[in-house]
């Protein structure tokens, strides 16, 4: 008969028990591998449609590559972080001490390794990163590796397969693109704040103004993205008096690639086509309205009236 | 099976090893070795990345002239029915407040603050007192290295003696921040607990985290019985009190401010950043009126500093004790200092709205100007005009 306690024991020392990590597995039907060889050294990979996503962190640098080629890196900067995906929970159990209420139920094998079953009642309130339940109260089945006191299964993921202590390739935890590589997004990088002047000549595309605003308006700031080329131009109102509204227009190419994922009802105004999108709650309610310019997309997002902020997305035209 | 097993195991089932507890005991702290504790968790916290910290100092009395003691002791006790019956008694200051729980509603009353419930909001939530944290140690397991150091007896009854130390926080784990806030009911910032573990029940009969090797926190039951039947009453409120319901405080749009309350709502006429408000209900029991908290805080990167705060009432805004005020025409200055940074803070009262600024990092030039552009808050959305999408000229700031 196994001992409970022996196995609490094995969950609370299980960060000692292995190195590095090399697994394949899947959540829900997704399929995913990843490297672990620390909290700040890791790689991540799961296939999206024929392409891959991968995640890679290597210290304080890490790097992001998505299916559509699009690269992310923070170019070394600790003040912005990646989070890891949550797949990395199976092997951080020691929350599970605290966050739920665990029993034996049976021995098994999992992944091709010996494990013991559990089963995790939620402890309410218990709200743990890793093994935070989200406020359920459904318990689940946890395997927990014999020899390594890692989860081989829990919440929607589990390993198929996993090595401990191999020596993992450094050129696992590097740059997942080539040198050259476009376009790379660099999380350091801050728009730059410009003269409306200055915006025009910045980009290769005409700058649109709204021909109407609330009265009030006042010119807050313009903003160029950092990317080379600019991928869009911010301008910033005001309402006053006391700032009571904020108007943001933005406007480029990113503005474009981003309305072909917007999700929102679509509306027909003045025989033009407008995408509407409402945050609401009962202390907030704001509208982003896209709006077709001849081949640009410009984006207005406001907590004015839908009216009046379908009004200002319909006036936008190129101005003096 | 090992000690730590054992150990592990009654920790980790406390809270299934008994259909009802009752306890009484009591809360001990060194004052200058909890600040010291204090001020190391903090540190790290800051280390981490987590911000910058604000301390508000909270007296234990209003007489400066009484030098705070070097040590304190305070009664609690509870009775505890899973799975959401609690009656408690603890204190908070100088004086008693007791509470019971029962389901998602409480109801609690202290000499000063009176009578008053959440009326069922299971959104209002309600301490216990300091005592709770010892009846379900599991809370502690994931951020603590343990030992077991011996087994005796207490208060009749078999022990674990066990010392957990606080594990190695790797900034890098996801969890490092509910990692450092894991030990928060024993006392933060701590080398090391030493807990005496029921044997029987799992439940924490004394628990003393050190510093340097000395104690500054100490929680520790002088009484505690297991499944009693509790006499009927024992988590009812008492009778014949009148429970005033509880504090509402509810955000409103900017639209929708002004008609939310009866007085001229007063915005600064062209502020650095955009109003969010809340209409806060008075507070009979203290004498606070009806009050709108509007803030002003700028969502520019890098900006994270640039926030000040608006308190308007119809009513005169209660005094701050110990301020000294300069006027400045119908304004009136005063720096708090009580608070790290120093709160500024302007006072004025006009078309009937007293309005209180305060913030902790506008100087006092800027905070004057604000005052200065006070003007009442529109009720209807601005109408639309042509031609005025701004100079095209340089908006940075100078």
């Amino acid at each position: 008969m196994r001992r409970f306690g022996d196995v609490l024991e094995l969950i609370h020392s299980s960060c000692r028990r292995f190195r590095t990590v090399r697994a394949s597995g899947r959540t829900n039907e997704r399929r995913w591998r990843l490297w672990w060889a620390g909290d700040d050294r890791f790689r991540f990979e799961s296939p999206s449609g024929g392409a891959r996503q991968i995640t890679v962190r290597a210290g304080d640098v890490w790097w992001a590559l998505g299916p559509d080629g699009e690269a992310h890196t923070n170019d070394g900067d600790p003040n912005l972080g990646i989070g890891m995906q949550p797949e990395f929970a199976l092997l951080h159990t020691r929350s599970l001490l605290a966050a739920s209420l665990l029993e034996i139920v049976r021995d098994q094998r999992v992944a091709g390794r010996p494990a013991v079953v559990l089963l995790a009642r939620p402890r309410p309130g218990a709200d743990w990163r890793w093994w935070g339940f989200w406020g359920s109260t459904d318990p689940i089945e946890v395997p927990i590796d014999l020899e390594r006191g890692v989860a081989l299964a829990g919440l929607r993921s589990r390993f198929d397969e996993v090595a401990f202590d191999e020596e993992l390739p450094a050129g696992l935890f590097a740059r997942p693109y080539a040198a050259g590589h476009r376009p790379v997004r660099s999380g350091i990088a801050q728009p730059r704040e410009v003269s409306m002047e200055e915006a025009r000549r910045a980009v290769d595309f005409p700058v649109l103004l709204p021909r109407v605003l609330p009265e009030g308006a006042r010119l807050l700031r313009c903003l160029v993205d950092a990317d080379d080329p600019p991928g869009w131009v911010g301008v910033f109102w005001a309402v006053d008096p006391g700032h009571r509204y904020a108007i943001n227009l933005r406007q480029g190419p990113a503005v474009a690639r981003e309305a072909a994922h917007f999700r929102s009802r679509e509306i027909r105004r003045e025989g033009r086509r407008l995408l509407v999108e409402e945050i609401g709650s009962d202390h907030y309610r704001s509208y982003t309205v896209l709006a077709e310019r001849g081949s640009q997309w410009v984006e207005i997002h406001s907590e004015l009236p839908l009216d009046a902020v379908i009004a200002i997305a319909l006036s936008v035209e190129e101005r003096p | 099976m090992s000690d730590l097993g054992d150990a592990l195991e009654l920790m980790h089932t406390a809270v299934r090893r008994w259909r009802t507890l009752r306890a009484a005991g009591f809360e001990w702290r060194h004052q200058a070795r909890s600040r010291l504790a204090w001020d190391r968790w903090t540190g790290s916290m800051e280390r981490r990345g987590s911000g910058r910290t604000s301390t508000v100092a909270f007296g234990r009395s209003n007489d400066e002239s009484e030098p705070e003691p070097e040590e304190t002791e305070e009664p609690w006790r509870f009775w505890l029915a899973p799975p959401d019956r609690i009656r408690a008694e603890f204190a908070v200051g100088d004086e008693p407040v007791s509470v019971v729980i029962a389901g998602d509603t409480w109801w609690s009353w202290s000499p000063s603050q009176g009578a008053s419930t959440n009326a069922g909001r299971s959104n209002h939530e309600h301490g216990t007192g300091p005592g709770h944290a010892l009846t379900d140690p599991s809370t502690i397991l994931p951020a603590v290295e343990l030992q077991v150091t011996g087994r005796s007896a207490f208060l009749g009854r078999g022990v674990l003696h066990v010392l957990a130390t606080p594990s190695e926080i790797d900034d890098n784990d996801e969890e490092s921040g509910d990692w450092r806030g894991a030990t928060h009911g024993f006392g933060n910032g701590a080398d090391e607990y030493d807990l005496l573990v029921d044997a029987r029940r799992g439940v924490l009969l004394r628990s003393e985290a050190r510093i340097g090797g000395e104690p500054f926190r100490v929680l520790e039951m002088r009484e505690v019985a297991f499944d009693e039947s509790f006499p009927e009453g024992t988590f009812d409120p008492p009778e014949g009190v009148e429970f005033e319901p509880p504090h509402v405080s509810r955000a409103v749009v900017p639209a929708d401010l002004q008609t939310a309350v009866s007085f001229t709502v007063l915005v600064p006429e062209r502020p650095f950043a955009p109003l969010e408000a809340r209409v806060e209900a008075p507070i009979p029991r203290y004498g606070i009126p009806e009050q709108v908290h509007i803030s002003f805080a700028s969502r520019w990167f890098g900006e994270d500093d640039r926030q000040f705060w608006l308190i308007e009432s119809a009513e005169p805004i209660p005094e701050r004790p110990g301020l000294a005020w300069e006027q400045e025409a119908e304004i009136r200055l005063g720096e708090d200092r009580e608070s790290q940074p120093p709160l500024r803070i302007a006072r004025l009262e006009r078309l009937g709205t007293h309005v209180e600024i305060q913030s902790h990092h506008v100087g006092r030039d800027e905070l004057l100007e604000l005052a200065r552009s006070l003007v009442p808050l529109p009720e209807e959305p601005p109408p639309l005009v042509s031609g005025q999408a701004g100079p095209a000229v340089d908006t940075r700031p100078t």
